[in-house]
């Protein structure tokens, strides 16, 4: 290389990348074929000519940037394709397909010569690069798209597959799972654990009465009146028909006793949207040592069918 | 003598050896940024390369987003440079720049200013070890500090990091940064006989 005669540089012709050596201020020294080629620009047009005059839109300052700091490091500076696109604007004329519009480039500014202020440009076509990212990119958010709507789902599910349909309150399969959870906590803890099961009476003639869409709202208005005077930690579960439950932790029989009378004067005064007057009869117990999950549920059952025997409106304990 | 330790005599250099980068360093941004910039003296830790993600957590915000910026050395000299600069920073760092400050803007200003950092660096120590290096193009992500730990493995490929604290301080706001220069075992030894062969 002579002086800033580039004419002999062959070599750089024959690469399959963009070349260009060009001064601080831009003006071009040398224009390899490749260039010519995407550009659409001739060596002879470009040669002489300032970067910036060739490509207005270019961001001059940012170059000219890079361009000192690669003089004052003499090392090479850099332009990332994933950060900026590209620095000449080069058309593609990719027609299936196209994800740009224009050539994306990395570019590699090399201090060719500090002393008279040459710097090498090095232009990498990166738009299949960029193009198969991009794709990937689309590809991952689909994905997490999905995802996130597999476990809207899954948690739908697990929301159904725990609760009533009808009154919306927990079933008995998620109360039998609680039950046993409960139980486990009671016997290792030694904490107090109580069950009260209660169910409406002569809730058949409600149904005969006024038929099953009115018996159905009953049950909902009794669930909704009990799940608003409960502790959130109560289990308050829809037991079969017009049969109710309430697994209460870290209470005694005698404290079951004061919110099962609580339940009932709560029902027994409520004014229900079609039915005149509603009574519950509920049973209460409380978890005994001997006790199993069978023989906790039956003693409270007993005390139920005790309070139905009595003359139901009213609580029993066992 | 532990080959893959540096003793306080070796430190002392090394801290030295960064000291001056630094100077060159500090004196480059200055020019770039076309106005006073102070570089606080870096502090300068050497830790094994298992330890990085403890340090990334003690020095960083767990609930900041980070520029990463990573970039490969190669050479007689070999290794990677992790550069570590919280969003608000880069984005003050940018504003210096373009008065319409866009995210590309940002990312790119980061990667110039890392460029520089490293630049300096890795060129020093590979000066004072008489061998030549060359760069990688450096790679940039906006990630969280949770991404960093999950989406990285710096401790499988090097042994020893050089861990710099940086703080440029630029028209009373502060940018901070930090620095990893990551090793392989071979280039670890070589900076310490090198370190060795300037004390003797």
């Amino acid at each position: 290389m002579d002086g800033k005669d580039f004419k002999d540089c062959y070599i750089l012709d024959l690469l399959d990348l963009g070349i260009a050596i060009v001064d601080e201020n831009l003006k071009i020294y040398f224009w390899n074929s490749w260039l010519e080629t995407h550009t659409k620009i001739s060596k002879e047009e470009a040669e002489g000519k300032r970067l910036d005059e060739l490509f207005p839109d270019i961001d001059k300052e940012s170059l000219m940037r890079k361009i000192k700091t690669a003089f004052a490091l003499k090392s090479t500076t850099f332009l990332l394709a994933s950060v900026k696109g590209y620095l000449l604007k080069i058309p593609l004329k990719k027609v299936t397909n196209p994800i740009y519009k224009f050539m994306q480039q990395d570019v590699s500014i090399f201090p060719l010569s500090p002393e008279e202020g040459l710097a090498l440009i090095v232009i990498h076509d990166q738009t299949p690069v960029q193009e198969a990212q991009y794709k990937l990119r689309k590809k991952i958010d689909e994905i997490n798209s999905l995802k996130a709507e597999l476990e809207r789902y899954v948690k739908k599910i697990e929301q159904l597959s725990i609760t009533d349909s009808l009154t919306k309150i927990y079933n008995r399969s998620k109360f039998e799972s609680s039950l046993d959870y409960e139980i486990e906590r009671a016997r290792r803890y030694g904490n107090p654990l109580s069950l009260i099961i209660f169910d409406i009476d002569h809730f058949k003639s409600i149904n005969d009465t006024y038929g099953h869409l009115i018996g159905d709202s009953v049950l909902t208005e009794i669930a909704n009146l009990v799940k608003n005077n409960i502790r959130s930690t109560d289990i308050f579960a829809r037991w079969g028909g017009e049969e109710f439950v309430i697994l209460a932790p870290n209470i005694n029989k005698e404290q079951a006793k004061i919110l099962a009378e609580k339940i009932r004067k709560l029902i027994a005064h409520h004014r229900f949207k079609y039915v005149d007057h509603v009574t519950v009869s509920l049973g209460v117990t409380e978890f005994l040592p001997t006790d199993n999950k069978e023989s906790f549920i039956k003693r409270a059952d007993e005390a139920l069918y005790l309070a139905k025997r009595k003359g139901r409106n009213r609580v029993e304990v066992k | 003598m532990d080959v893959m330790m540096l003793n306080h005599e070796e430190k002392d250099v090394l801290q030295e050896m960064v000291n001056i980068s630094f100077g060159s360093a500090t004196a480059i941004i200055a020019d770039m940024m076309n106005a006073f910039a102070k570089l606080a003296v870096p502090s300068v830790e050497i830790i094994d390369a298992k330890d990085i993600f403890d340090i990334i957590l003690e020095k960083i915000d767990r609930t900041e987003k980070y520029f990463l910026v990573t970039q490969m050395y190669m050479g007689d000299f070999e290794g990677e440079t992790v550069f570590l600069i919280d969003y608000d920073s880069a984005y003050n760092l940018a504003s210096k720049f373009d008065s319409i400050v866009m995210d590309e803007n940002v990312s790119d200003i980061t990667l110039e200013l890392t460029n520089i950092l490293t630049s300096s660096f890795i060129r020093s120590f590979a000066e004072l070890m008489g061998v030549k290096v060359r760069f990688s193009p450096p790679s940039i992500e906006l990630i969280s500090v949770d991404g960093i730990l999950k989406q990285h493995d710096f401790s499988n490929n090097y042994s020893k990091v050089i861990v710099i604290s940086t703080l440029l301080e630029f028209e009373k706001e502060n940018i901070k940064g930090f620095l990893f220069i990551l090793m392989k075992e071979d280039s670890f030894k070589l900076l310490k006989e090198k370190i060795n062969s300037m004390l003797e």
